[in-house]
């Protein structure tokens, strides 16, 4: 059984869709990011797989139906919204109270020992704490849940540099087994590119790429054209091109790095540059 | 690969697994909800305290003031709870109008939905704090205010000269005997207005739109009353039950009134009271399938 799987996923509000036939299969074990400019759907694809909103599609996390049965369904996944969803009237030991008295998988004394090393106090309460400190307790409470799913929605935005890195690291450090299924969205693709098994990059509801990790350090390369082998270059396929320079710039997908390296110099773009070239250009296309 | 996640992958490979599925810790969803709302909203037990505090210190000051020798001014029981009352149901209106509303103003709603507590339990637990906790609350800080001018009656009368035997300003049991009877009855009678506020809460958007909603409904069923006499939906929700409540119609200007004989039979033999109650029903169930669509504000 996937942990998740989603066949036709369909999503409108009024005549606006926002999720046109969506497809994907998450295994056991995987980190998946989902990426997407504004308004692609990335929020209402992790909101109808909590149980949040009712869809239209066959959609199964951890093979319940999510929303005839959220309050089952949320015992084994755990789910953080951005960062300001903890209530900030709530003080932090009435948080780690309430959590334990209802879920049954929660484990207060870890809870307390990943709080520890954030150095938040027991009796703060969370409009307190910066937003960064509020986000490492939600997390806290996250992580010292044994769920088999987790969600995060955008979950550093607005928090600096070193606190996004810190959140990160402790999900990866204390929190991640192969047991355990990650999915993320996020516009800062770059933090995240070492971490992530697979990647989905969603537009205007559709899933224009998919791709294992794994997988793509072998099938994307940039190629800085020499300017007399353009042509032969063009012929190659690429998936886009762009000017840097003087120079034209193409990304190529599942083209054989050394047929590649007789046109010029061969690099390996990030996915922030393969997102640009992916939805920028049928951005461009579209409109 | 990068150094990182070479470190990753290492890390993966190490980990331990994930416990498998053991015996699952026993959870009071109920029980847990009902207390965030407790520490969400103090003023539930905070407004009927410090109107108490109030209540208490300014007829004391009157009472001393007024005294005699030989004769304390009588502590007029039915203002004092009265005042109680009022207390309550301001905070009672507010809280109902909140309860759903709250959550997705300030999009803790997201993180509410992201434990394993139903929708029902939540609506069930907010309607319980109205239903059971503030009136169980202002009976107790009542009785408490009670027996704090019951004393303070008494040691006024003794230091100017009244002997300590006699009679104290009130029947203090019995007194705490109606009022818990009066409290018990009025809930039940407003239970289908808690419920119509709270469905409200959940559905309205914008805060001046809870207010409009709230409104709407008894103007109209106050024109139907008017129309379709006699109409038993449309009785007066807010001061019926004390004509339900009690053997007779209250004196002019009181809820609970001292004099008037309960009468328990006829309040639960009256069909208005159980049509209340189950549009009550009807509409915390709405309620609760309304905020499994909600989203944040």
């Amino acid at each position: 059984m996937a942990t998740i799987e989603v066949r036709g996923l369909r999503k409108t509000y009024g005549n606006t869709v926002a999720l046109d036939g969506v497809d994907l299969r998450v295994e056991e074990g995987r980190i998946l990011g989902i990426v997407g400019p504004n308004g692609a759907g990335k929020t209402t694809a992790l909101h109808a797989m909590l149980g949040l909103l009712p869809f239209e599609g066959k959609l199964r996390v951890l093979g319940r139906d999510p929303w005839a049965e959220r309050d089952e369904l949320m015992r084994d996944v755990c789910f953080i919204s951005d960062v300001t969803v903890l209530p900030r009237w709530i003080r932090v030991d009435q948080a780690l109270e309430y959590v334990a008295g209802v879920h049954p998988r929660f484990d207060r004394a870890k809870a307390e020992h990943f709080l520890a090393k954030t150095g938040v106090r027991h009796n703060s309460k969370i409009r307190e704490l910066s937003k960064g400190l509020a986000a490492q307790v939600h997390l806290a409470i996250a992580m010292a849940i044994d769920a088999k799913l987790l969600v995060l929605d955008e979950p550093t935005l607005g928090l600096d540099l070193l606190a996004s890195r810190r959140f990160y690291d402790s999900l990866i450090h204390d929190y991640f087994d192969r047991s355990r299924t990650i999915v993320v969205t996020t516009h800062q693709i770059d933090e995240l590119q070492d971490v992530l098994t697979d990647v989905v990059f969603l537009d205007r509801g559709r899933i224009v790429l998919e791709c294992d990790m794994s997988e793509y350090e072998s099938r994307y390369f940039e190629v800085m054209a020499r300017p007399d082998r353009i042509a032969a270059a063009r012929a190659l396929g690429p998936i886009h091109e762009r000017q840097s320079l003087g120079r034209s710039i193409l990304l190529f997908d599942r083209v054989e790095r050394e047929r590649l390296e007789q046109l010029g110099d061969v690099r390996r773009p990030s996915i922030a540059e393969l997102f640009v070239a992916v939805v920028g250009s049928s951005e461009g296309a579209g409109r | 690969m990068t150094n990182e996640s070479r470190a990753l992958t290492h890390l993966v490979e190490n980990a331990p697994p994930v416990a498998s599925a053991e015996a699952l810790k026993p959870t009071q969803p109920f029980y847990w909800s009902v207390r965030r709302e407790l520490w969400e909203y103090p003023a539930i037990w905070m407004a009927p305290s410090i109107t108490a505090g109030i209540v208490f210190f300014f007829f004391v000051l009157v009472m001393v003031v007024m005294a005699r020798p030989g004769r304390v001014p009588e502590l007029p029981y039915v203002i004092v709870t009265s005042f109680m009352l009022a207390a309550m149901a301001v905070v009672w209106v507010f809280y109902c109008l909140d309860a759903l509303h709250g959550e997705r103003r300030d999009r803790s709603i997201l993180f509410w939905k992201s434990l394993p507590v139903s929708d029902l339990t939540t609506v069930l637990s907010k309607a319980a704090i109205s239903l059971v906790v503030m009136p169980f609350v202002t009976f107790v800080v009542t009785a408490a205010l009670q027996l704090a001018l019951w004393f303070a009656h008494k040691a006024t009368g003794l230091m100017v000269g009244v002997a300590a035997d006699a009679p104290g300003p009130f029947p203090l049991l019995q007194n705490w005997g109606m009022l818990l009877y009066g409290l018990v009855a009025m809930t039940l009678w407003v239970a289908p207005v808690c419920a119509w506020l709270m469905l409200v809460s959940a559905w309205a958007w914008a805060r001046s739109a809870t207010l409009v909603w709230t409104v709407v409904p008894f103007v109209v069923l106050a024109t139907l009353g008017k129309l379709v006499r006699p109409s038993s939906i449309s009785a007066d929700r807010f001061a019926g039950w004390v004509t339900e409540a009690f053997a007779s119609t209250p004196r002019e200007g009181l809820l609970i009134d001292p004099m008037n004989p309960i009468a328990p039979a006829k309040f639960l033999s009256s069909a208005s009271l159980w049509i209340g109650l189950a549009v009550a029903a009807f509409l915390l169930f709405a309620a609760a399938r309304m905020r499994r669509r909600r989203a944040p504000l």
